[in-house]
């Protein structure tokens, strides 16, 4: 795992998302389980030709919950590793 | 937004409608709020996904939705032209739509062609005086005669002027006329038909009607008959043919007597007199109705006459097209064969062409009429209108009613037919009317 696809695997678009972009030029990334916060930040460099100045983790644990399509069985809600990425000021990524 | 009309011939013309940057642009942004409004994306509320990412979720969508956009506007904006008198846009083509450019949209259109309208208060209609002459009260009295006849059985031979039930069978080179002519079976073979004895220009075989003269019932005899090359059946025209005929019953047509008192109770009137001056009484309604008839034909001939212009074409082609599948339709449910039809063809759409031209050009005439008189339709004419229409299609009014407002292009049409009628009747009351001899009208009448 040291290649910035197997390390970034996904943008995060949801409203909060887009306003950490525009206001705070922070984007936010769903990483593979195993990057580290160095990792992440050499793979976002690479890929966007950008320079990061901070990166924040977080862990989001899986939660169990009932499923009301399955009869509301019991399901599980996966959980992920999100990277907010802080850019230097004047760089931008186009993510749409 | 820039207009600019092309005038292809008198009727047909091309639009092309210019929008500028900021139109289009602006244009777009109502179309991404309509969107953002309604659109379920996952990660946002609604209506607080940003614009670009509508743009690439919607992207066909909004392409559609803002060409349909400026199509509209660009309709509305030759609608609005005074100069021009939208008869029908034909097509509507939005050009190519790129963020920050100007877009065209290039509208077909048909438009009525500039004319002025005749002196439509100058008219003179000629009809015969309302009040009916002796001979047409006659003329009914004759009518109701005939209406309550009675046909008594006789045993003599049967004259001129009686009724004979009779069965015949005709053969062509002996083979059944009704082979040759199937659709068409009164030449052919008959069974139980009544004929009229000696009837001059009656419908039927010729041989037959003569033949019965002198037969009594009982009576069975051959004819050979040669009709004649003109005759009005083409497949039998110039052909020999002989008739099997049998004479079943002889009925004498008893006209009642004026002063008869079953008649007079028939007709609800206890004498003569009365029954005379009932009949003077309808002779003059019929007289009445049919000289306004007349008068509005004679203004229809007249506006028709007094101007001539190109007709839209589009209109025209569907005018003739519609008069053509009625034509077929009534001659179908009279019996006509297919084959028929299909020879007379080229005949009816001529027929249909020249109907269409006239209906279109006094459509157009009337509504310019219309507009300078400022006649309009009100609810309760039109609420009048539709009930005539239930009655004369025998559904209830108010279910005709709810159709008619659920169909908006027929309640337009029959608005369009009121107006129209209106129009009509105003041309006719405004013309000077001319009483002609009773004579010279009732031979013009019995023309018309």
């Amino acid at each position: 795992m040291s290649q910035p696809v197997e390390i970034l695997l996904d943008s995060v678009l949801t409203e909060k998302a887009t306003q950490q972009a525009a206001n705070l030029n922070q984007y936010v990334f769903r990483v593979h389980p195993k990057a580290n916060r160095n990792s992440i930040k050499l793979a976002v460099q690479e890929t966007f030709s950008v320079t990061v100045r901070r990166v924040n983790v977080l862990i989001r644990k899986p939660k169990v919950k009932r499923d009301r399509f399955r009869r509301n069985n019991l399901s599980v809600k996966s959980g992920m590793k999100k990277a907010i990425v802080t850019l230097k000021e004047g760089d931008k990524i186009d993510l749409l | 937004m820039k207009v600019e009309i092309k005038d292809t011939n008198d009727t047909r013309k091309v639009a092309t409608v210019a929008f500028e940057p900021q139109e289009v642009a602006a244009e777009e942004k109502k179309v991404l709020q309509l969107f953002s409004k309604h659109a379920k994306i996952p990660g946002f509320r609604p209506g607080k996904a940003p614009d670009q990412v509508i743009r690439s979720r919607f992207a066909d969508g909004i392409k559609e939705e803002w060409s349909n956009r400026l199509a509209t506007a660009a309709r509305d904006a030759i609608l609005e032209q005074d100069d021009l008198r939208v008869h029908q846009l034909l097509k509507i083509e939005p050009g190519e739509i790129i963020a920050e450019a100007p877009v065209e949209v290039v509208i077909t259109l048909d438009a009525e062609p500039p004319f002025e309208l005749p002196d439509y208060e100058g008219f003179t209609v000629e009809v015969t005086s309302d009040d009916p002459s002796s001979e047409e009260v006659e003329n009914l009295l004759e009518s109701w005669r005939q209406q309550r006849a009675d046909f008594a059985i006789v045993e003599r031979p049967a004259e001129k002027g009686d009724f004979v039930k009779c069965s015949y069978d005709g053969l062509v080179d002996d083979k059944p006329i009704g082979d040759l002519v199937p659709d068409k079976p009164i030449y052919g073979k008959q069974a139980n038909t009544w004929e009229e004895a000696g009837a001059e220009n009656g419908v039927g075989v010729p041989i037959i009607i003569e033949s019965i003269l002198g037969m009594k019932a009982g009576d069975k005899n051959t004819y050979q008959t040669e009709f004649p090359a003109d005759f009005e059946e083409s497949r039998l025209a110039g052909k020999s043919a002989t008739y099997e005929l049998e004479v079943h019953e002889v009925r004498h047509k008893n006209l009642p007597e004026l002063d008869d008192p079953k008649f007079l109770q028939a007709m609800e009137v206890d004498k003569v007199e009365a029954l005379r001056e009932r009949a003077e009484t309808e002779a003059k309604t019929q007289k009445e109705r049919s000289n306004a008839t007349a008068k509005r034909r004679q203004v229809r001939d007249q506006l028709l006459a007094g101007v001539d212009f190109e007709l839209p074409q589009a209109d025209l082609e569907s005018e003739t097209q519609e008069i053509f599948r009625a034509m077929v339709d009534a001659n179908l449910r009279r019996g006509a064969a297919q084959e028929q039809l299909e020879s007379h063809k080229d005949e009816m759409f001529t027929r249909a062409g020249e109907d269409a031209r006239e209906s279109i050009k006094l459509r157009i005439i009337l509504s310019r009429v219309a507009e300078k008189e400022k006649i309009e339709v009100s609810r309760e004419e039109l609420s009048q209108a539709i009930a005539t229409q239930a009655m004369m299609a025998g559904t209830d009014p108010r279910e005709h009613f709810k159709e008619m407002q659920q169909d908006r292009a027929k309640l337009a049409h029959l608005q369009q037919q009121v107006l129209f009628d209106k129009t009509l009747a105003l041309l006719t009351e405004k013309a000077t009317v001319e009483i002609k001899e009773n004579d010279e009208g009732s031979e013009e009448e019995n023309e018309a």
